[in-house]
Formats: C-alpha cells, sequence, structure tokens
C-alpha cells in the first residue's frame, strides 16, 4: 500500500496502482495562510487588513450578480419572496417609492429570478458582473484578528 | 524603519500563475521590480510588503517558523509540515485551485487478485512468507516521480 499525492490519479494508473474505494485522506487545494509566529506589530496587522479587504471584496463580487429592475409592484414583500426562493440579497435596501431596486443575486438563480421579477410586472431586468463589493465588515479579517487573539 | 510585511507565494509552473492571478482579480497586482527572476517581488500600492517566492513546501515551512505573514500553499503541505497545524497557522481562505488529493492506493493486481498476496499461500513461488506491507511497497512502488524538470533538462 502507498500513499502518495494525485491530481487525477492517471500517474498511479498508468502505473498499475488503484485508488482503494475509501483511500481518500485529505481534499487539498492551494489556501491563503496566516502564521501565528509571524511578528504581528500593529503595521503588519494593519496592511493584513488592506490585503484582506482587497481578497474578500473579490471574494463577495464573484458570489453575486448585479440585477436592477424598476416597476410598480416592486415593493419590500416581492423582495421578502425573492429574497427566500433565490438567495437574493439588497444591498442598498428596499424599492425607491418608483420601485427601483438594486439586487445581488447568485449566478445560479438569475434567470429565475428574472422570469420572477416579469411575472411580477417588471419590463426590464438588467443584470451585470460585480468586481468588487466593498462591505463595511471584513469577515478574512475578522477570522485573522479571532486566531492571533486566542 | 519598520520590518517589512512578507506574503509567500509560490515561485514556479501553475500555481505560481494561478496565485498571481488571484492576487490580480483581488486588485493587488504582484509586481518584480528587479526583474522576473528575482526571488523578491512587490505589491503595487503597498509600500512595506515584501513578496517571497518560494516552494509551495517552503512556504508551509517558513509559516510555521513565524518567518512569513501570509502565504499561498496547499492544505496537504500544511498538514504534511507542521505539527499541531491548527495553532501554529490559519487556514484563511481556500483558493479554489492546485487540486491535490493524498489517497492510499494498491497496485491493480491486488484487487483483482493476481499478485499473490495472500496470507498463508504456500503456493507463491519465491516467496517463502507473505510479504508485508514494505516489500509491497518497495517491489511494486512505481519510480518516484520527478516534480517538476530539473534545470539541466532539456524540454522534450
Amino acid at each position: 500500500m502507498i500513499v502518495d499525492i494525485t491530481t487525477t490519479g492517471a500517474t498511479l494508473a498508468a502505473n498499475g496502482l488503484k485508488v482503494l474505494d475509501d483511500g481518500v485522506i485529505l481534499r487539498s487545494q492551494a489556501n491563503l495562510v496566516a502564521s501565528r509566529d509571524a511578528e504581528w506589530s500593529s503595521e503588519a496587522r494593519e496592511t493584513a487588513r488592506v490585503i484582506l479587504d482587497h481578497i474578500a471584496a473579490r471574494a463577495r463580487a464573484s458570489k453575486y450578480r448585479e440585477v436592477r429592475t424598476r416597476f410598480k409592484g416592486c415593493d419590500a414583500a416581492l423582495l421578502a419572496e425573492a429574497h427566500n426562493r433565490f438567495g437574493v440579497v439588497s444591498p442598498f435596501g428596499g424599492p425607491t417609492s418608483s420601485g427601483m431596486v438594486t439586487l445581488h443575486c447568485p449566478p445560479a438563480q438569475l434567470y429565475a429570478l428574472s422570469s420572477f421579477l416579469r411575472a411580477h410586472g417588471a419590463e426590464t431586468v438588467s443584470v451585470a458582473s460585480l468586481d468588487y463589493v466593498l462591505d463595511r465588515d471584513n469577515p478574512l479579517f475578522a477570522k485573522l484578528e479571532a486566531f492571533l487573539r486566542q | 524603519m519598520t520590518t517589512p510585511f512578507v506574503l509567500a507565494v509560490p515561485s514556479k509552473g501553475r500555481l505560481q500563475e494561478n496565485a498571481e492571478a488571484f492576487f490580480t482579480r483581488a486588485g493587488l497586482a504582484l509586481a518584480k521590480p528587479r526583474g522576473a527572476r528575482d526571488y523578491r517581488g512587490a505589491i503595487s500600492g503597498l509600500d512595506n510588503v515584501e513578496i517571497a517566492y518560494l516552494s509551495a513546501s517552503e512556504i508551509a515551512w517558513q509559516l510555521a517558523r513565524g518567518m512569513v505573514h501570509l502565504g499561498v500553499t496547499g492544505e496537504d503541505l500544511v498538514r504534511e509540515t507542521i505539527v499541531d497545524a491548527g495553532k501554529r497557522v490559519l487556514l484563511i481562505e481556500s483558493l479554489g485551485f492546485g487540486n491535490a488529493n493524498v489517497v492510499e492506493a494498491v497496485p491493480q493486481a491486488c484487487i483483482t487478485g493476481g499478485c499473490g498476496w495472500r496470507p498463508n499461500t504456500s503456493t507463491s513461488p519465491g516467496l517463502s512468507s507473505p510479504p508485508t506491507a514494505s516489500s509491497i511497497t518497495a517491489s511494486s512502488r512505481a519510480p518516484a516521480r520527478p516534480r517538476g524538470r530539473r534545470r539541466w533538462e532539456r524540454p522534450k
């Protein structure tokens, strides 16, 4: 029996080896990793905060697409339903008095959401990709701070 | 003069390309001010950051010893290299590339029953006792695959 690291298993197979049915010990991928024993001065923490803020903004952006529309029947109750059914968030609050709204929607639910909005009166729904979404909270830096505090 | 903040990035191959693309997408452009072959780099706009280009296993090692603040490396290397990894380092986020599985494998012939690896068989020629796990490994393991091309080898 051997233990090896493999990506596709092709090299193992080419050498007449077979992975056991329950033989996957660890599914690994590249990670961003922080060291506890590095010198975490206040300057270093601030640098980490800025780097992680960039990374979190990009990660947040890639999980959603921006959906915009405007129609009379667009109200808080409709948005609540969209949230429950499609995982939509409304980062800038509910619809304006004229029913204008900006939503963030998971990519897999885009078509279902835009069908839903049109069925409730929207003439047009636009969808755009997001480059960065910068929230006040920085979940990655919060995780690092909690780890360094332990 | 404050000590620099050190971010370690894999120094070769697809891991390096993927890591650089990841930072670029996040709006952090890695630059090598002294040329492509340099092992030190910088992030434009962040003055006190030093990029250390190292092998992925060296990155895991240096993270464990506190020689770099942040680094990109494989979870498998973290678990293999660092004793008590959960206390020494924090996996902040998985990056969606560099996939590798740590697996247990056996010779195909042992599964189909053709390698004579059965306890108490007196008929196996040349085997006076059942082979131990280590003798199976030594005899049937393929020669170790070199990881990456050596510098003196020419590309095929």
